[in-house]
């Protein structure tokens, strides 16, 4: 399977921010677009996408919930798809535990419910 | 005597507000440029010559009279167990703010030759969680607070050389804790967690409880709800004591005050007065 690497702290910012883009910059919101265009390319080329978490000053609980939380809760993709598609690495023992905490949002996400 | 960084923050935020009311109020009155002068925006300190010497220090490193555009004197830097970096503030969620913050510690920690750990890098997701929660709580729109706001948090830290701590601490002037509990979504979920596991039947948006409605607003975070994707920042900035040889995290808001340490120790209680806001005081033992 081809991959696909996006380093959050080289291709997206060292200095992740809060949930959404009007709380301020390098939001959580924003880094989900960002992943949003590259799980769809993923999923064209038959790819997994790497998701590196080292190198970044740290990371909000609330910036890893909407980033990758929000991939289920907001955009219609299954844990079974991100399970195929997806995979979040940190290296580094300090970026462990947010690795641990961005599968287990992606896990607990509900899909918002339409109106 | 002495003032703690956190008593300093407070009374730097009290200072910083009302130099901004004044700008603004004296802005909506004046239209003329040219009529201004730099001086009506100032504010004055009273007998400042005649305050306790380590206070005025403790001043000095917060950024007091910087704030205050009040050039004081350097005084000799006496031994002094805490090296405390100048207060930022922002309306926003500000992750280079807050990086410019634990880079400015950890080159504090590396100059005084104290154990480099990996807390930096938890502290900065902890310090933007404590920010969002500002943004997300304190200030709701048409909800009026007892005196008018900024819409601001103020945030700085210290180190203790002697100790091997760090000293990490976040305020805001907003509805507080307990006071945002009656509107927010979680309202039933902390009245039942207050009766089923502290056996409290009174009204629990009383001031009296205001320690109780922190500790519950924590453990109600970590509950599965129709909103479990929000309101984790309070537990996931406890967790913060946890990467430390020790720690301790304590949150005041309204009259209440709150207190975990890292061998599990929980304390609750209240003030007569209020704190005007929120403040949240991690103590890290490196």
């Amino acid at each position: 399977m081809n991959e696909i690497i996006y380093n959050v702290a080289q291709d997206f910012s060292a200095y992740p921010g809060g949930r959404f883009r009007r709380d301020g910059a390098n939001s959580g919101q924003e880094l989900r677009a960002n992943l949003v265009e590259l799980l769809n390319r993923a999923r064209r080329e038959d790819a997994r996408l790497r998701v590196i978490l080292d190198g970044t000053a740290g990371y909000g609980a609330s910036f890893l919930e909407e980033a990758f939380g929000g991939l289920v809760r907001c955009e219609n993709f299954t844990t079974n798809d991100l399970s195929r598609i997806l995979s979040i690495e940190a290296n580094a023992s300090v970026f462990q535990p947010y690795k641990t905490l961005a599968e287990r949002y992606i896990e607990e996400a509900q899909p918002l419910v339409a109106a | 005597m002495r003032i703690t960084p956190a008593a300093a923050l407070v009374l730097a935020a009290e200072y910083d507000r009302a130099r901004i009311r004044k700008m603004s109020d004296y802005f909506a009155r004046v239209h003329n440029l040219k009529q201004m002068h730099p001086d009506v925006f100032r504010l004055t300190l009273i007998d400042v010559d005649k305050w306790e010497p380590s206070v005025v220090r403790t001043l000095q490193q917060l950024g007091f009279f910087a704030l205050l555009d009040i050039d004081y004197p350097q005084l000799d830097p006496a031994p002094a167990p805490d090296h405390i970096l100048s207060f930022r503030s922002g309306t926003k969620v500000d992750p280079e703010e807050a990086g410019k913050l634990t880079e400015e510690l950890k080159d504090l920690l590396l100059s005084l030759r104290m154990p480099d750990s990996d807390a930096t890098v938890h502290l900065q997701g902890r310090l933007i969680d404590a920010i969002q929660n500002v943004r997300d709580h304190a200030y709701p729109q048409g909800e009026p607070l007892r005196f008018p706001h900024v819409g601001r948090w103020w945030m700085t830290a210290s180190v203790d050389k002697e100790e091997n701590r760090l000293d990490v601490v976040v305020y805001d002037q907003g509805i507080t804790i307990p006071g945002s509990i009656p509107m927010s979504p979680r309202r039933n979920d902390i009245a039942g967690y207050l009766k089923n596991f502290l056996n409290l039947e009174d009204d629990f948006t009383k001031p009296i409880y205001d320690g109780k409605n922190i500790k519950a607003a924590i453990e109600i975070g970590q509950s599965k709800t129709q909103q479990s994707h929000r309101g984790r920042g309070l537990m996931f900035m406890r967790e913060l004591v946890n990467f430390c040889r020790r720690g301790e995290l304590r949150i005041l808001s309204r009259n209440g005050g709150y207190l975990y340490s890292s061998d599990g120790t929980e304390l609750d209680w209240i003030h007569d007065t209020s704190i005007g806001g929120t403040l949240v005081e991690w103590k890290l033992y490196l």
